[in-house]
C-alpha cells in the first residue's frame, strides 16, 4: 500500500470507525460491507480532505465514491482543490 | 380527542386549494407561471442546480403525461416510478398524475444493497399491483433489465429529458372522479413485502388543506427537504403540499445530506425557508455533525416551523438541537412535532401552532397499556420525559382503545384514529383486521391523549411483558441511548419468553459510539446494565455491545427490531433453546 492509503486506514482507526482488530486493504468495501455505517461518511470525507490535503466541493462526490480507500484517494483527485 | 376548525376566515396571503370535488391536479389553477417552483441541488453529483418556474414545470409534466399516454397508459393503470433525479422525478410524477395514472414512488437501489434481492422485492410489488410500466433512468434499466423476471422485463424503461422535450403534451381533461385513487405509498417494509397504501383525489386534497390551514402556509412560504420521495413525509409533506399550494420548493438528495449534514441548514440559510419536516434522528446527527465552528454564517431565523415527525420523538433530540441552534437564530417556537402515518394521507395530529411543544415528567413504571397516565414530580431515574405529538387537524379523531373498550383521556392503549382522509385500501388487500372497522384505523401504535394532545409511546406489538408488568423497548433504547460510548438511535431492546422464570425477559443490543474513547465493551455492558436497573427496576437478562452496523436496518435505514432480534438468536443457538423461544411479537 502507498503511504496515502495507509495514512487514511491509520486515520479511519484513529477516529474509531473501524475497530483496531479489523483487518482491510485499500480495496475493501467499508459502508456497503458494514464495516462502517452511512452516518460515518461526513467523518470519512474529512479524513480524506486532511489525508489528501485537498477539498472536495460540495455535491461533487456520492457515498459509493467513499466506499473503499482507493475510490476516496480517486474522488479526491478528481474533484479536489488543492489547499 | 377531535378538531373541526370549518368555517374561520382566511387571512391575508394564506393560500387556498381546491375545494371538495376537486381533483389533484386542480391545484394548478393558482400556479403563477413565473414564480420559481423547485430547486433541486447536486441532482446527479455533474451538475450544480436545477432550476424550475411553475410554468416550466407544468409544460415538462404535460409532456411526462404525453410521453406516457403514447407508452399505452390508461385511466387508472399503475405506475410505478424508480428515478433518482428529483426534478425528472417530481416532473414524471405529476405527468402520471396528469394522464389519470396511479404513480407509486419506490426507493432507487443505492450501492449496498443486493442487486437480485432488490430484483426480487420489485417483482414482487409489480405483481401484487399489476403494473402497467415501470419508468426509471436509463442507466437502471441497463442495470437490472437482467434480473427482472421475463414476464414483465417488457414494462421497464429509461426516461430522460431528452424524451420529454420530443414528447407530445398530454392536454386532455379527466373525466375521472374525485374518489378514484390518484396515487399509491408504499410503506417502508424492513421484511417480506411491502403494501401499498390506496389514496383517492379528494383524500389526498383533504389532508393538504387541513395541513396548510393548521400551518397557517402562507404565499412567502419556502420549504426545504432532503427527504426521499418514496417516503410519506417526502412526498406530500415536502412536495405534493407546496406544490399543490404554488410554493418554492428547494430540494437536496439524501446521499448530499448525509455526506454534508450542514449543508441543509446552509439551504435553509440561503433561500430563508420557512418549513421543513425532519425524522427523529435527524434532529440528533444534525447536533452532533454539525460542528459551532463552521456555523458562524447560518442563520435559521426564517424558520417558522421544523417539524419532528415520522417516528417516536425524544425529548433528548429536540432538546439538544434546539440549545446547539437557538444560538444562529431557531426559535423555540419553530420546534414543532407531529404524528402521521401514510394511510392517513400524512399528518394526524400536529403541535399547537405558536408553542414549543407541551411536555409532561411521568413515571416510567406507569406507562403500561390499560394504566392512567400521572404527570409527576422529577423522580429521578425512575422518571421519563415525554413530547407531545400535539392536536387533531380539523375531521380527524384519535380513540385509545384497550381490551375491546375505549379508555377516557389519559387512559394508555392503542391509538386508533378516525378522519375524512383515510385510505382506500391496501394492494395487495391484506388480513381484513388491518381495514377500517367502522370507519377507524388501528394503527398499531401504543400512546395516550393528555389535555388534549397526543403521546406516541412506540409500537404496541414490541411492548415486552417482564414479571407481569408491561415495558416498551423504547423507553430502555432512550436510557442505553445516554451511555457516552453507545450510538443513538442504534439501540435495540426486546422481550424473550423464558422457560424458567416463566415472563420475558430483556434483551438489549447496542452499537457502539466510535467518536468516544471506548472502555472495555465489558464495562459498558456493567454500566448499562447498572443504568437500565436504576432506571427501570428491571435487570436485563442479556446487554451486549456490539460493532457498527451490527444492527439490522429497514430499508427506510430504521433499526429494525424482529429482524435483529432474529439475528441475534440465531447467532445464539443457546439462549434460543434456554428460552424456548416464544417470542411475543
Amino acid at each position: 500500500m502507498k503511504k496515502l492509503e495507509r495514512d487514511i486506514i491509520q486515520k479511519l482507526r484513529e477516529k474509531k470507525l473501524l475497530q483496531s482488530d479489523v483487518s482491510i486493504d485499500f480495496r475493501t468495501s467499508l459502508v456497503s460491507s458494514g464495516l462502517i455505517d452511512s452516518f460515518g461518511l461526513v467523518e470519512m470525507l474529512e479524513i480524506v480532505e486532511i489525508v489528501t490535503g485537498r477539498r472536495i466541493p460540495s455535491g461533487r462526490i456520492s457515498p459509493q465514491d467513499l466506499d473503499t480507500v482507493e475510490s476516496m484517494i480517486k474522488v479526491a483527485h478528481r474533484w479536489g482543490k488543492v489547499v | 380527542m377531535s378538531a373541526n376548525n370549518m368555517g374561520r376566515n382566511i387571512k391575508e396571503g394564506e393560500i387556498q386549494l381546491p375545494e371538495e370535488d376537486s381533483l389533484l391536479q386542480d391545484c394548478m389553477a393558482s400556479w403563477v407561471s413565473n414564480t420559481t417552483c423547485l430547486t433541486v441541488l447536486n441532482p446527479d453529483c455533474d451538475s450544480e442546480c436545477i432550476e424550475l418556474s411553475y410554468g416550466e414545470f407544468e409544460s415538462l409534466s404535460r409532456k411526462a403525461a404525453g410521453w406516457i399516454e403514447e407508452k399505452g397508459v390508461r385511466d387508472g393503470d399503475t405506475v410505478i416510478l424508480l428515478i433518482r433525479n428529483p426534478a425528472l422525478l417530481m416532473v414524471v410524477f405529476w405527468g402520471a398524475v396528469l394522464r389519470g395514472a396511479i404513480p407509486t414512488i419506490l426507493a432507487y437501489p443505492n450501492f449496498k444493497l443486493d442487486r437480485p434481492k432488490y430484483a426480487f422485492g420489485l417483482a414482487g410489488i409489480v405483481h401484487n399491483t399489476k403494473v402497467q410500466l415501470i419508468i426509471s433512468d436509463s442507466n437502471f434499466v441497463s442495470g437490472f433489465k437482467e434480473l427482472i423476471p421475463l414476464s414483465f422485463r417488457s414494462l421497464l424503461l429509461g426516461i430522460t429529458y431528452q424524451d420529454l422535450e420530443n414528447a407530445v403534451p398530454f392536454d386532455s381533461d379527466l373525466l375521472t372522479d374525485p374518489d378514484n385513487p390518484v396515487l399509491l405509498q408504499h410503506s417502508a417494509g424492513t421484511t417480506g413485502l411491502q403494501k401499498g397504501v390506496v389514496l383517492s383525489h379528494r383524500q389526498v386534497l383533504r389532508q393538504l388543506r387541513k395541513l396548510a390551514r393548521h400551518l397557517e402556509l402562507d404565499r412567502k412560504d419556502l420549504i426545504a427537504s432532503w427527504l426521499p420521495l418514496y417516503h410519506d413525509m417526502g412526498l406530500i409533506a415536502c412536495f405534493l403540499l407546496p406544490l399543490s399550494a404554488g410554493l418554492h420548493i428547494v430540494i437536496q438528495s439524501p446521499d448530499n445530506w448525509v455526506l454534508q449534514p450542514l449543508s441543509f441548514l446552509e439551504i435553509i440559510t440561503r433561500y430563508r425557508a420557512t418549513r421543513c419536516w425532519l425524522p427523529n434522528f435527524a434532529f440528533s446527527f444534525l447536533q452532533k455533525r454539525v460542528r459551532n465552528s463552521h456555523c458562524d454564517d447560518l442563520d435559521l431565523s426564517s424558520l417558522q416551523s421544523i417539524i419532528n415527525c415520522s417516528e417516536p420523538i425524544t425529548n433528548s433530540a429536540m432538546d439538544l438541537f434546539y440549545e446547539t441552534f437557538k444560538a444562529y437564530g431557531l426559535s423555540g417556537s419553530a420546534m414543532q412535532t407531529s404524528y402521521a402515518m401514510a394511510e392517513n394521507v400524512f399528518a394526524v395530529t400536529h403541535s399547537i401552532r405558536g408553542n414549543s411543544p407541551t411536555k409532561i415528567t411521568v413515571n416510567a413504571d406507569h406507562l403500561s397499556p390499560g394504566n392512567k397516565i400521572r404527570e409527576t414530580i422529577n423522580l429521578g431515574r425512575r422518571s421519563l420525559t415525554l413530547v407531545s405529538s400535539g392536536i387533531c387537524l380539523e375531521n380527524t379523531e384519535i380513540g385509545i382503545r384497550f381490551q375491546n373498550r375505549w379508555l377516557s383521556e389519559g387512559g394508555i392503549g392503542e391509538i386508533w384514529v378516525r378522519s375524512d382522509c383515510l385510505f382506500i385500501d391496501y394492494l395487495p388487500k391484506i388480513d381484513s383486521k388491518q381495514g377500517l372497522k367502522n370507519g377507524w384505523f388501528e394503527t398499531g401504535d401504543f400512546g395516550f391523549v393528555f389535555n388534549g394532545e397526543l403521546y406516541v409511546l412506540g409500537r404496541l406489538d414490541d411492548v415486552m411483558v417482564i414479571g407481569g408488568r408491561n415495558m416498551h423497548p423504547k423507553d430502555v433504547e432512550e436510557i442505553v441511548s445516554q451511555h457516552p460510548s453507545i450510538r443513538d438511535g442504534r439501540i435495540i431492546a426486546f422481550g424473550i419468553s423464558s422457560l424458567e422464570s416463566g415472563t420475558q425477559d430483556l434483551i438489549v443490543i447496542a452499537e457502539l459510539n466510535k467518536n468516544r474513547e471506548l472502555l472495555e465493551p465489558e464495562i459498558i455492558e456493567r454500566e448499562l446494565r447498572k443504568t437500565i436497573v436504576s432506571s427501570l427496576g428491571i435487570a436485563p437478562c442479556i446487554v451486549r455491545v456490539v460493532g457498527s452496523g451490527w444492527i439490522v436496518k429497514s430499508s427506510a435505514g430504521k433499526p429494525a427490531r424482529k429482524a435483529t432480534r432474529d439475528r441475534f438468536l440465531d447467532s445464539n443457538p443457546d439462549l434460543k433453546k434456554a428460552h424456548g423461544w416464544t417470542v411475543r411479537s
